[in-house]
């Protein structure tokens, strides 16, 4: 006879937690079936197979991470090598967290973002921390940032180029319905969803019917999916009701605020992006969450008030995983102080929830309140700068060419700039000014820093004129050379760059000279340079950039009087009808200056014999 | 509802066969050869031994007395003294001294081994005193001296009862109440009058028709006398959670600050029987259980009987490994022999297969949190335990854990919450002696 003298009781539940991780799979399971679905029947097989591969991979390379970490932490106490690696591999729950973090994912992310993706989150945020329950941080929540930030202009929601082939992303820049809400009007402060270039209603919202992460659309499944998961004792409900509780009160305070139709508004906060999916299968993770009732209530709290912080006031079209992440941070701390016992200080834990809803309510209906009312004021003024008053007469511009640069799509955690710009002309197409028409930079320091370096970059530009722009062509932010960028605004800079390219783009310019002697044994040779503008086959200016003058006295004061009118015959002119000419016209000579006259002439032929080629 | 505290309970599978626990088995006195009586008190002093080896006793001779508190203990059996022995004792995990009675099987009485009361006229003190002087101590498992909660006790209103037995398993008190109402509630009546209290309450759980038919039939000869069932929920018995229960009440150390005493079932009829009857406490019913042994049966054992012995009665184990334990499988510690006597704290035998849980991390999912009756919070005093943080345990409440075991039960990730609380309690005492000693 044995007796057993392990420690009691001797009842236990019978639940353990390698089942409630399974559970939760199969509920992320459910969702993963959905996202197959709909990219299968509503875009193509091609984007279901990405589907269904997106998930695969990062499971594959979480396998992978799991293994190769189990073998290294492999000891003799351990058994034999091979069951210890399935061991560790069934009871660390990666695989929960290579589905969730695949989930985040839009349909186009390349497959490599999705490895380092996988392997960050596992083998950094998970492994280097502790491993399971220890780990400080979300790993799927991290990894997303992780892939948000350093591959933000691959987080795209289409495959390959052909934007059109997936339904309500937008046209030009495949901006999914969270970013293209997000860019309409005031930031994240609209109550409708007809201004989206897709064509969605409430309902599409709420279905998944439109294109997104992965898993983060179908908001009806995930609150049911979060209510059977609450039932079931898999997460805690205070967490996810906390958090869509504060999320929906905020949008009501804001829509208040506002004036924006109450019900419409919440709806859409509630709806939009990845809020349910983050509050069910991201915020609720036990391991990065207190662990007093308490405690998981008031995490819900406060990440309802960076969401909607970040959405309202924040760069980003989507605020959901930066704020799991600071309420990671703030788990252990909130352990730290519920020090108690659980049935006591009732009114107090109440209070300190409900100051956090409260600041919640306050700074976000106030930022709202105010950005709207920004918003409205500026409007009319938007083009300001020529409205400012000025010491310096204005100067009337011969012409305006107006150009646009957009920075790259990118997928929720970047937002889409673009950039409207009017270049101002004189009669010589010299550069007057460049304004900028709309949306100049991003907010903050950029934008001081911005408009204190602009009228440098201006001079820049002016001084090396439509030539000099279209010579420029550095391949990114970093290329650009010296005076042509404000130091920490790169990336506007170049997309000025590129707007000012984009006016210019129908300005062709052309170089040539002319050699000849006014006489044949005492005169030197005097050569000439124009600068042949031409747009649309018409000259539309010359200018004579060198050799000028001709002899001196009386020839070159009847030159210099008269030969601005022999420009002003050539310009206008159709290139091909000046091609033709053999010999200047009489209007194309100054009397008494001919061959100063034909010289000019001669050298406009050659700066136009590159037309056409 | 409060939804940041704990909901302090969690309804168990019972594991309890009522029919079957309704069946009175009796292991008869011929049977048992030798009874074990310990010769220590509860945490290991010495008592004073008054017999010797060769001694002839009778049921009722004084065998011993405990030193720190008056609390005689009286022969079972009648026979001879045959010496004192070294013999398990669950309660200390340790071989103690025993006092060896061989077993002449007469049951030969002593006369006037305890002074008779007369219940209507018997004064508060006598009452106390006598209960005192029959050595009587509790029944429902904590084995405490039951004269210390009367003596000097003001303002008690209620005498609780406890029959609500919420460990899975048990149900001596069950067969109890059935076989045994009249005297209970007699008991009980003295019990009230040793406090001066206005009422009697008998609490147990609901679904247990067997025992409201038994004090129907009885309850209405007594006034000031009632019963309440209540939910079947662990640990619905603990003195705190039931005073809250019944009475909507709480307190800090002692339910007498709450204006109850609280005694077990059984408790209340070995005071009617020492008190009125003179009779010292002989038997005890011990619940035999589990599937580790091949009978379950509700079985009046001998006092000072082996464990063994009684489950040998029982059909023998069921297993070659078994867990053996004095006691309900939420609260008792494993023996690590079955040679230990059956004693008043020990109302059951609780012998189960040995189940292997696959420990994993502790996933932080405050299950333990949620269900602690105490309101702690265990995974925070496990943290603390692991950074030897004594200030935490301290805020943390640690010494108030009643070692109910229901944080373990609960969690998912197999983890010895329960124990490791325990260990806990034990640091921060030792801690805490440490500092007092420096000072």
């Amino acid at each position: 006879m044995k007796f057993i003298t392990t420690p009691g009781p001797f009842q236990r539940s019978k639940r353990t937690t390698l089942q409630i991780m399974l559970e939760l799979s199969a509920a992320l399971v459910l969702v993963w079936i959905f996202g197959i679905v709909y990219n299968f029947v509503a875009i193509g097989p091609a984007y279901g197979i990405k589907a269904i591969l997106m998930v695969v991979v990062s499971l594959v390379v979480t396998l992978l991470a799991d293994v190769l970490v189990a073998a290294i932490r492999h000891k003799e106490s351990h058994g034999p090598m091979m069951k210890h690696i399935i061991d560790q591999v069934i009871h660390n729950y990666s695989y929960v967290t290579a589905i969730i973090f695949a989930l985040t994912l839009p349909i186009g992310v390349p497959y490599y973002v999705i490895i380092v993706g996988s392997l960050f989150a596992t083998l950094v945020v998970k492994y280097a921390f502790g491993g399971f329950g220890s780990n400080v941080f979300n790993p799927a929540a991290m990894a997303r940032i992780f892939v948000g930030v350093s591959f933000s202009g691959s987080m795209l929601s289409y495959l390959g180029t052909d934007i059109s082939a997936v339904p309500t992303l937008d046209l030009i820049s495949g901006a999914t319905v969270t970013t293209q809400f997000s860019s309409l009007g005031t930031k994240w402060l609209t109550d409708s969803l007809t201004g989206l270039s897709a064509n969605i209603n409430m309902l599409d919202l709420y279905m998944g019917n439109y294109s997104g992460a992965l898993g983060e659309t179908f908001t009806i499944l995930i609150l049911v999916l979060c209510v059977v998961l609450a039932i079931r004792k898999v997460i805690n409900w205070r967490t996810p009701a906390f958090y869509l509780g504060t999320v929906a009160l905020t949008s009501v305070i804001i829509a208040l605020f506002t004036g924006l139709n109450v019900l419409d508004y919440t709806l859409i906060s509630l709806g939009m992006g990845g809020l349910a999916f983050g509050a069910v299968f991201m915020l609720t993770d036990p391991v990065t969450s207190p662990t007093s009732p308490f405690g998981k209530a008031l995490i819900g709290v406060i990440a309802g008030f960076i969401t909607v912080l970040i959405r309202v006031q924040g760069n980003l079209p989507e605020g959901v995983v930066y704020a799991i992440a600071i309420v990671n941070i703030l788990a252990p701390v909130i352990d730290k102080m519920a020090t108690g016992l659980t049935n006591t200080n009732t009114l107090k834990k109440w209070g300190v929830v409900a100051s956090a809803a409260v600041v919640a309510l306050a700074v976000n209906g106030g930022i709202s309140a105010i950005n709207v009312r920004n918003a409205n004021s500026s409007e009319p003024s938007s083009s300001e700068s020529s409205s400012e008053p000025s010491s310096e007469p204005v100067v009337v511009p011969f012409k305006t060419l107006q150009g646009t640069a957009s920075s790259a799509a990118c997928e929720e955690y970047c937002s889409v700039q673009t950039m409207t710009v009017s270049v101002d002309l004189d009669e010589e197409y010299d550069i007057i000014d460049i304004s900028i028409a709309e949306a100049p930079t991003t907010g903050g320091n950029y934008s001081t820093t911005w408009t204190e370096g602009y009228d440098a970059l201006v001079e820049y530009y002016q001084g090396i004129g439509i030539v000099g722009i279209q010579a420029m062509t550095p391949a990114n932010a970093a290329a650009m050379p010296a005076g042509s960028f404000i130091a920490g605004v790169t990336e506007s800079s170049f997309r000025l760059l590129n707007a000012l390219k984009d006016a210019v783009s129908d300005v062709e310019v052309y170089f040539g000279n002319a050699t000849s002697s006014a006489c044949e044994e005492y005169c030197d040779p005097q050569t000439m340079d124009v600068t042949v503008y031409v747009e649309a086959g018409i000259i539309s200016t010359i200018k004579v950039t060198g050799g000028i003058t001709t002899t001196s006295g009386n020839y070159g004061t009847n030159w210099a009087e008269n030969y601005p009118a022999v420009l002003e015959y050539y310009q206008g002119m159709a290139v091909a009808d000046f091609l033709a000419l053999a010999a200047p016209a009489p209007e194309g000579m100054v009397a008494g200056v001919t061959v100063t006259s034909d010289r000019l002439f001669v050298a406009i032929q050659h700066a136009l014999a590159s037309y056409g080629g | 509802m409060n939804i940041f505290s704990s909901v302090a309970k969690l309804h168990l599978e019972s594991h309890k066969d009522l029919e079957k626990a309704s069946v009175l088995h009796v292991l008869e006195d011929t049977k048992v050869a030798k009874v074990f009586m310990p010769a220590v008190g509860p945490n290991g002093a010495d008592m004073n031994v008054l017999v010797k080896a060769g001694d002839p006793v009778l049921v009722g001779t004084k065998l011993a007395v405990r030193k720190d508190m008056y609390v005689p203990m009286y022969s079972p059996v009648s026979g001879t003294v045959a010496g004192i022995e070294l013999v398990y004792h669950p309660g200390l995990s340790r071989p103690a001294n025993h006092i060896v009675i061989l077993n002449d099987g007469k049951n030969t009485r002593l006369p006037d081994a305890l002074k008779v009361i007369d219940p209507e006229t018997a004064t508060k003190d006598e009452i106390v005193a006598a209960i005192k002087e029959a050595g009587i101590v509790g029944m429902g498992g904590a084995g405490f001296p039951t004269f210390i909660k009367y003596q000097g006790v003001k303002n008690i209103e209620y005498v609780l009862i406890n029959g609500v037995e919420c460990e899975p398993f048990l149900t001596t008190d069950f067969l109890s109440m059935q076989l045994e109402a009249k005297e209970m509630i007699q008991g009980a009546m003295l019990l009230k009058k040793a406090c001066d209290a206005k009422e009697v309450v008998i609490a147990f759980k609901v679904h247990k028709n067997a025992v409201k038919e038994a004090l129907d039939a009885c309850i209405s000869c007594h006034p000031g006398v009632r019963y309440v069932e209540v939910p079947d929920v662990y640990p619905m018995g603990w003195e705190k959670a039931l005073i809250k229960q019944v009475f909507n009440r709480t307190y800090e150390k002692l339910p007498a600050e709450a204006g109850v005493i609280v005694n077990n079932t059984q408790t209340a009829v070995a005071v009617y029987r020492a008190l009125v009857k003179g009779e010292v406490l002989t038997h005890r019913l011990v619940c035999v259980s589990g599937d580790g042994v091949k009978n379950n049966g509700n079985v009046l054992v001998p006092l000072g009987t082996l464990a063994r012995e009684v489950v040998e009665f029982m059909g023998g184990y069921a297993e070659e490994e078994v867990v053996l334990l004095p006691g309900g499988p939420m609260t008792a510690k494993a023996a690590e022999e079955d040679g230990f006597p059956i004693q008043p704290a020990i109302g059951g035998l609780t012998i189960l297969k040995n189940k292997i849980h696959h420990e994993v991390p502790c996933l932080r999912c405050g299950n333990c949190t949620m269900h602690c009756p105490a309101f702690l919070q265990p995974v925070e005093i496990m943290d603390a335990l692991e950074r030897k943080d004594e200030a935490r345990l301290a805020k943390l409440n640690t010494m108030k854990c009643v070692e109910c075991g229901l944080c373990a039960t609960v969690c998912p990730s197999k983890i010895d919450v329960s124990e490791n609380v325990k260990r806990a309690k034990r640091y921060l005492k030792f801690a805490q002696a440490k500092a007092a000693a420096k000072k």
